[in-house]
Order: structure tokens, then C-alpha cells, then sequence
């Protein structure tokens, strides 16, 4: 029997000490990627029809015949509840429907879209030479300049490895929730400085762990950045501004730091304007808003993803610079995380459905707005992408 | 017995204590208000639902008690066990906020 005990403590201790398999950091934008011809849209948007488009009415009929079907009921809330799909072709609408009572007019709550317009601000920031990814996060924001803390970069913020003891997690678990916390109760206040002062559990840049504190500690470092909270706040108007986005609202917290964590609300065409500019490499027509480097590093995966041991919640993702990434690690086994996506895909991620997806080498972009309150994980987001690629005709007309 | 029935209720307490002491439970009765009136205000100024639409939206596992929405100063108050809560609509870019 103590034989038995010392040869599993023994496993378990190898197990927990045997050191991934490397693995090559995978990036979604090759070198030599070239967009194609793109129409950019003014207040308004071309549109395109499905055979102009190259695809079938009947496969696009399915699509929304799978969103739109209600598979569970509304007074429990169970089931796919879509409330808007919009599919954009080389630029143009191809597909746009809404449902329970949403319109195009109706500006949407993004939940943790709202991250990848933190990244693109950062982005913003680093173009006119403000902000610099490898500089210590506490040079920007002074409660991260002590102790150990000081090791935190920058990077490290936008890569969701800072170390800080965190836990993520929504209804499922609200009584020891950070993010809950963070956003309705302890934080409110002032959301980075409850996430600066959680212990240093990790030493940065060494472990990835989903944490919404973060982007909100990096939207204070932004503001420093700036020059200041209006400073910031006119940078978001200038993104705004130079895309075309009309319509948003940015909620903010008591110290009137954007909640760049989840409270970003836009309409889905204007959400669509977000992914446009990340399949154009940042550039918005001919104004570049964020370098191409800039894209290719939020489309790459975060470093310490390879070093951190995977379990159930970090097997699901793929993690960018606050973007989703579509590569797996195949040095360990693992499949990318929405198969019948191309490898190019990436995508922004918000809670109960949120989703702006880029598939580059397809030339599409489709936003998502949706209120599922069953957790289906990559299901739906896996499902539109195979449909919309499914109703794709080939050039003989027949689909594929 | 009694003797071992106090020594369990003492482990108990000591197993309980860290959690007692926790500050995020100590908050959590404030989350049901906090969530009801801060989302049911972005629901109904910033996305420009209707009442029946957003009391589904912000709806929880709990009840709340009471609620109230303020037109004329778009505030949202709620009570849900025990703690109340009140967020307000600012203006188009800056959405809603729980003021306490």
C-alpha cells in the first residue's frame, strides 16, 4: 500500500513538473498576406447579393434558419437566441438580419468585444509613439511600480500574463468571482485599482490566465499614455471618427476609466467596422489606424500560452493581444479550436454570444449579437463559420 | 457527546472563517441589486429597449424586492436582499454607472 501511494505521489509530482512540448507561436496573418479588393463603407453600406457575392441563397436560407430558430424557451432563456447576424463580403452586405426586437438601429452590449477596442487603442497609441509594449505597466500607472509588480509589462497586460491572482468566472460562481466584483461591487469604484492589488501569484509573462481586471488595468495605463482621461477619451472618438462608427456608448467606472473589460455598446454594422480594419491590416480605406505589425502581433499567439500547463478552460482558447486565434498547438495535440474555421480566422469574444469574426483568406467579416445564456462555447461561433463557408458556391457554381 | 459536538461546531467555524472574513462575500448580497440596476439601466437607456424586454434581460437566480426607474432622472434603484442600489443614465457616450 505505501508502495502504491510513494508510485502515484511520485506520478503526479512528474506530471506536474515534466515541461510542455515546445511549440511554434503561431501567427494568422503571414508575412506575404495581401488583402483583397475591399469596399469600405461611408455612413452607409455597399451591398452585395448572393450571387453577385458567389453564394447560394438556399445556404445562406440555412444559416438563418440555424441562428434564428429558437431551441429553447424564452421564458427560461435556454437555447441559441440570436439577435443579429450581419455577413460582410470583400466589404459589402451580404447577409444582415436581426430579431427579438433589435433593429440596425439598436446599438448592442458588446460584453468583452470591448477588449479588442482596448488592443486597438493601444494600437492607436503605439502608431503616434506614446506608448511602448515592453516598458513596465507601472511607469504608466504607480500602483504597479512596487515590488514585484514592477516586472509587469505592458505586454504582458495585453497578453493576459501579468501574474496577478485573478478569477474569472460570471453566474456560474458569483460569490468568489473577481470579475463580478470587479464590475458591480469591490471595484466599481475604480476597476484597475482593484485588479492592481491582487497578490503576484505568477511571475509575469510566465503563465496566461483569462482576466478581464487586466484590460481594465491596460485602459489605465492607456489613459497615462494619452495624456490624460480626456486625451484618452478623444482618442476613442478619433477611432471612431476615422472608421465611421456613429453610434457607441463606452460605460465607465466611478473614476471614469472606460470598463474596457465588457461595457462597449455599438450597433452590429458598426461593430462590422472593426473587423473591416483588422482584415485591411489596420488601414481604413488609404488611413492607416494601427500598423500592420501591430495586427500581426495581436493575431499571434500570446507568449506565455505555451508555457502555461492546459486544462478545460484554456483548451477552448486560443489567445491573441485580446483577440481569439484559431491555430490549436499541434506540438501537443491540440486541434484549433473552431475546426471547420480556416487557420486565418480570428475573432473578438464577448459574453452570451458576442462575436466579430475575420476569416482573411475568405475575405468575410461576420458580427454575432446574440443573448445565450447557455454556455455553447465555440459551437455557434463553429456552426455560423462552416454555414456561411457551406453556402459559398464554387466557380462552377455548385457549392463546394 | 456534547464535548464533541462543540469541538465540530469550532472546526467548522475555523473552516468557514476565511471564507466569512472574505470581502467578496461579505459584498456578494449587493451583486443581485448592483447587476439588476446597473444592466436593466444600459438595457433600457443605452440600447433602447423597452420595461418587459429588460426586466427579462436583468433578471437573476434570485429575486429582487423592489425596483424603480426614474424617467425624468434616468435612475434605476433596486433592492435585492437587503442592499439597494441605484445606477444612473449619464448621456449618449458614457452609458450608465452605479452611483451606490
Amino acid at each position: 500500500m505505501r508502495f502504491f501511494l510513494i508510485a502515484i505521489f511520485s506520478l503526479v509530482i512528474l506530471q506536474c513538473s515534466q515541461p510542455l512540448p515546445a511549440a511554434k507561436v503561431q501567427t494568422s496573418f503571414p508575412e506575404s498576406y495581401t488583402p483583397g479588393m475591399l469596399s469600405f463603407p461611408g455612413k452607409d453600406w455597399n451591398i452585395t447579393t448572393p450571387e453577385q457575392a458567389g453564394f447560394s441563397p438556399a445556404g445562406l436560407a440555412e444559416l438563418k434558419e440555424y441562428l434564428f430558430t429558437r431551441t429553447g424557451s424564452e421564458e427560461d432563456r435556454t437555447g441559441i437566441r440570436t439577435n443579429s447576424i450581419l455577413v460582410i463580403k470583400d466589404g459589402k452586405i451580404l447577409l444582415e438580419e436581426y430579431a427579438r426586437g433589435f433593429t440596425k438601429e439598436h446599438k448592442h452590449i458588446t460584453w468583452s468585444v470591448t477588449k479588442s477596442y482596448i488592443n486597438v487603442l493601444a494600437g492607436m497609441l503605439v502608431q503616434k509613439g506614446l506608448l511602448s509594449p515592453e516598458k513596465n505597466a507601472g511607469e504608466y500607472y504607480s500602483p504597479l511600480n512596487q515590488g514585484r509588480k514592477k516586472e509587469i509589462t505592458v505586454r504582458h497586460l495585453l497578453e493576459m500574463s501579468s501574474g496577478l491572482q485573478w478569477s474569472e468566472g460570471y453566474e456560474s460562481s458569483p460569490v468568489f468571482s473577481d470579475v463580478i466584483a470587479m464590475l458591480y461591487t469591490l471595484g466599481k469604484k475604480d476597476m484597475a485599482h482593484y485588479t492592481a492589488r491582487r497578490a503576484l501569484k505568477y511571475k509575469p509573462g510566465t503563465r496566461w490566465y483569462y482576466s478581464s481586471g487586466e484590460t481594465n488595468l491596460l485602459s489605465k495605463v492607456l489613459i497615462k499614455a494619452a495624456g490624460g482621461l480626456s486625451s484618452y477619451e478623444a482618442l476613442f472618438e478619433e477611432l471612431a471618427d476615422r472608421t465611421g462608427m456613429e453610434s457607441y456608448t463606452i460605460e465607465r467606472d466611478g473614476s471614469g476609466n472606460f470598463v474596457g473589460s465588457s461595457y462597449l455598446y455599438a450597433t452590429p454594422r458598426d461593430m462590422a467596422r472593426l473587423g473591416l480594419l483588422y482584415l485591411n491590416q489596420g488601414k481604413w480605406n488609404q488611413d492607416q489606424i494601427v500598423s500592420p505589425d501591430w495586427v500581426r502581433y495581436s493575431t499571434t499567439m500570446a507568449k506565455a500560452y505555451y508555457s502555461t500547463k492546459p486544462d478545460a478552460n484554456t483548451l477552448a482558447d486560443n489567445p491573441g493581444a485580446y483577440w481569439w486565434l484559431n491555430h490549436g498547438v499541434p506540438e501537443w495535440g491540440q486541434a484549433p479550436p473552431l475546426p471547420h474555421a480556416p487557420t486565418d480566422t480570428f475573432w473578438a469574444s464577448g459574453h452570451w454570444g458576442q462575436r466579430i469574426i475575420v476569416i482573411p483568406s475568405e475575405g468575410l467579416v461576420i458580427v454575432r449579437t446574440a443573448d445565450d445564456r447557455d454556455d455553447f462555447g465555440n459551437e455557434i461561433t463553429d456552426n455560423t463559420i462552416r454555414l456561411v463557408l457551406k453556402a459559398k458556391l464554387s466557380q462552377t457554381g455548385a457549392n463546394p | 457527546m456534547k464535548k464533541i459536538l462543540i469541538a465540530l461546531a469550532a472546526l467548522l467555524l475555523l473552516v468557514l472563517l476565511p471564507f466569512l472574513s472574505s470581502p467578496k462575500l461579505r459584498a456578494f448580497p449587493g451583486i443581485i441589486s448592483a447587476f439588476y440596476a446597473k444592466e436593466w439601466c444600459s438595457c433600457h437607456y443605452v440600447m433602447k429597449r423597452d420595461e418587459t424586454f429588460c426586466h427579462n434581460y436583468a433578471r437573476q437566480f434570485i429575486d429582487i424586492d423592489q425596483f424603480e426607474n426614474n424617467e425624468q432622472e434616468t435612475t434605476v434603484t433596486v433592492q435585492g436582499l437587503g442592499v439597494t442600489t441605484r445606477a444612473m443614465y449619464i448621456g449618449e457616450r458614457e452609458g450608465c454607472l452605479i452611483l451606490e
